[in-house]
């Protein structure tokens, strides 16, 4: 089932086109990553499909029904900030957002176990640290065990240990089940937790599919050795060898799936070239990210 | 409705504004009747201090001061209760978390009704006790010749309300919201009267401004004097009747509710 579909939706602020015609589909229990650099149109993306921005033009349908405002009771969301009154403690911020929901009265004590806030449900938000504020809109994302989550940059302005505990959090939503549509441009985050990608740069989209198909089957080669020329010059004659970078006399290319690395090395031993240094490994998504956005 | 109201009391019975903002407004209502006696020297047309404090007229009197402590403390409720919500993002939030933008703006102004009659009550509660206290013999027709004061009052209250939400949701910025509301309905709207008019007497025109035919549902008593003050007989109206301050302020709620409503529903938030 279609959880989120996204037909040519534009958004302009002004003369500047902040989307433009982008297209994307969620389906059920997808942890979709949207991933791009920083004004390429995420936050706006989320904006139009959560009710807060008026679309230009296009369209998008939530579970499958274009009249999508009512299925938003079914949606978690945090978006940028992590909004709650200052002078209500984390009980009484969680309330709003279940009467907003229309759900019968309860206890958050599982909510706030999940996010560690129990020990400071009695403290007004405005004392939290960014991290515990951070986590409370976690929890509300949770409220209502809702079908679709949705986190824009969850670890945003976060030390190393906040990242840390909001990625563990997530992670345990993922292997529920839900639906997860998450924004970011930490790509290292998205890979560790997302199942699909979409990449979108100034507002358009550049690929979209599972982690696994956009992240190519090519085997990645980090070699080096005492003649570093004549290694570049071997190299640049093997046609199978591609994207031939060099940084610190460390030679970076791409070589095809299932590449024999011990013939490689051989018959550049035959060569005479004694190499230093050799590493084979698959590709990394901010690889490719890089790649997908830079081409 | 009533979810949506007990929503807004949630979000607000522990603001310190809010609080203090009702505190102020319910001390300073009746305060405002006992600074009146302490005026030492009455002017001859008034005979006596009585007349602020007996029925019916202390209808007039508590309605006058009601007119300023609604403009000055709740109309500023109102508008924090929207802007708060501006600037801490949980107007946003709400609707992301599933509220239709009609029923956000339902709920404020099921707000802006609710404290309207609430401070009705507080008004016929006040005018009672005050009225009983000092009048000798109260029957039931003298205590409430009162030409049709507490709904003129209620209407008056949704009506400054009402400009207060609309100025609320347009300008979105606390400081700046509250410094145009007071500086609108004290300073700006006069001067747009007396520039367009320049002569009080011009024209009966001059007075179908929005916060003045509010103002004239529950207007300043002493203008009955207005005769003896300038020891003259004025031939014109300070003031517009009582059932054209009814229609004009009902014409100019419709319009603060209509544009605020669509502009919200056409807005990025």
């Amino acid at each position: 089932m279609k959880v989120l579909q996204i037909d040519n939706l534009s958004k302009n602020y002004g003369r500047i086109r902040a989307l433009d015609n982008l297209n994307m589909v969620v389906n059920k229990g997808e942890v979709m990553g949207i991933l791009g650099p920083n004004g390429s149109g995420k936050t706006t993306t989320l904006g139009i499909i959560l009710g807060i921005l008026k679309s230009t033009s296009g369209e998008f349908t939530w579970f499958e029904d274009r009249l999508g405002d009512k299925h938003r009771l079914k949606i978690g969301s945090i978006l940028e900030t992590p909004n709650f009154l200052p002078y209500l403690d984390a009980d009484e911020n969680l309330d709003i957002i279940r009467q907003i929901k229309r759900i019968p009265k309860q206890s958050f004590d599982d909510l706030l176990s999940l996010v560690k806030l129990k020990g400071r449900r009695k403290s007004p938000f405005r004392t939290y640290s960014l991290g515990m504020k951070q986590r409370l809109a976690i929890a509300a994302t949770l409220i209502g065990d809702p079908e679709v989550v949705i986190f824009d940059e969850p670890t945003n302005g976060l030390d190393p240990e906040g990242i840390a505990e909001v990625r563990k959090t997530l992670q345990k939503i993922a292997d529920r089940g839900k639906t997860v549509i998450m924004a970011s441009h930490i790509l290292d985050e998205v890979e560790k937790i997302c199942s699909h990608v979409t990449i979108i740069k100034k507002g358009k989209m550049l690929a979209s599919g599972s982690v696994g198909s956009i992240l190519s089957n090519d085997t990645t080669l980090e070699l080096s050795s005492t003649n570093i020329d004549q290694l570049m010059s071997y190299i640049h004659n093997r046609p199978e060898i591609k994207y031939i970078t060099t940084e610190n006399n460390i030679i970076e290319c791409r070589a095809p799936d299932n590449y024999d690395i011990g013939a490689l090395n051989a018959a550049m031993h035959t060569q005479g070239i004694k190499l230093t240094h050799l590493v084979a490994r698959k590709r990394r998504l901010e690889e490719e990210f890089l790649q997908i956005t830079n081409s | 409705m009533l979810r949506l109201l007990i929503l807004e009391y949630s979000k607000f019975r522990k603001s310190t504004v809010i609080v203090l903002l009702t505190i102020f407004f319910l001390a300073f209502f009746p305060a405002s009747m006992y600074i009146l006696s302490l005026i030492p020297d009455l002017p001859n047309y008034l005979i006596s201090s009585k007349i602020f404090y007996t029925f019916p007229s202390v209808w007039d009197y508590l309605g006058y001061a009601g007119n300023w402590m609604v403009f000055f403390f709740l109309g500023v409720l109102v508008i924090y209760s929207i802007t708060i919500e501006v600037s801490h993002k949980t107007m946003r939030q709400s609707i992301i978390t599933g509220m239709l933008r009609k029923e956000y703006f339902t709920s404020k102004l099921l707000v802006v009704l609710s404290i309207s009659a609430l401070a009705t009550l507080y008004y016929i509660i006040i005018a009672l006790i005050i009225g009983l206290f000092n009048t000798s013999n109260p029957d039931f027709p003298l205590v409430f010749s009162n030409e049709w004061a507490i709904p003129r009052f209620f209407l008056m209250s949704v009506s400054y309300l009402s400009f207060a939400l609309f100025i609320g949701f347009t300008i979105r910025k606390a400081g700046v919201a509250v410094f145009f509301y007071y500086t609108f309905v004290m300073i700006l709207e006069p001067m747009l009267r007396w520039l367009g008019h320049r002569k009080i007497d011009d024209s009966i025109r001059m007075h179908f401004y929005p916060m003045n035919a509010t103002e004239d549902l529950m207007p300043l008593p002493l203008y009955q004097y207005a005769d003896f003050i300038r020891n003259d007989k004025i031939n014109f109206d300070y003031l517009l009747g009582y059932p054209v301050a009814t229609i004009t302020t009902l014409v100019y709620v419709g319009l603060f509710l209509g544009f605020t409503y669509y502009n919200f529903n056409k807005r990025d938030i």
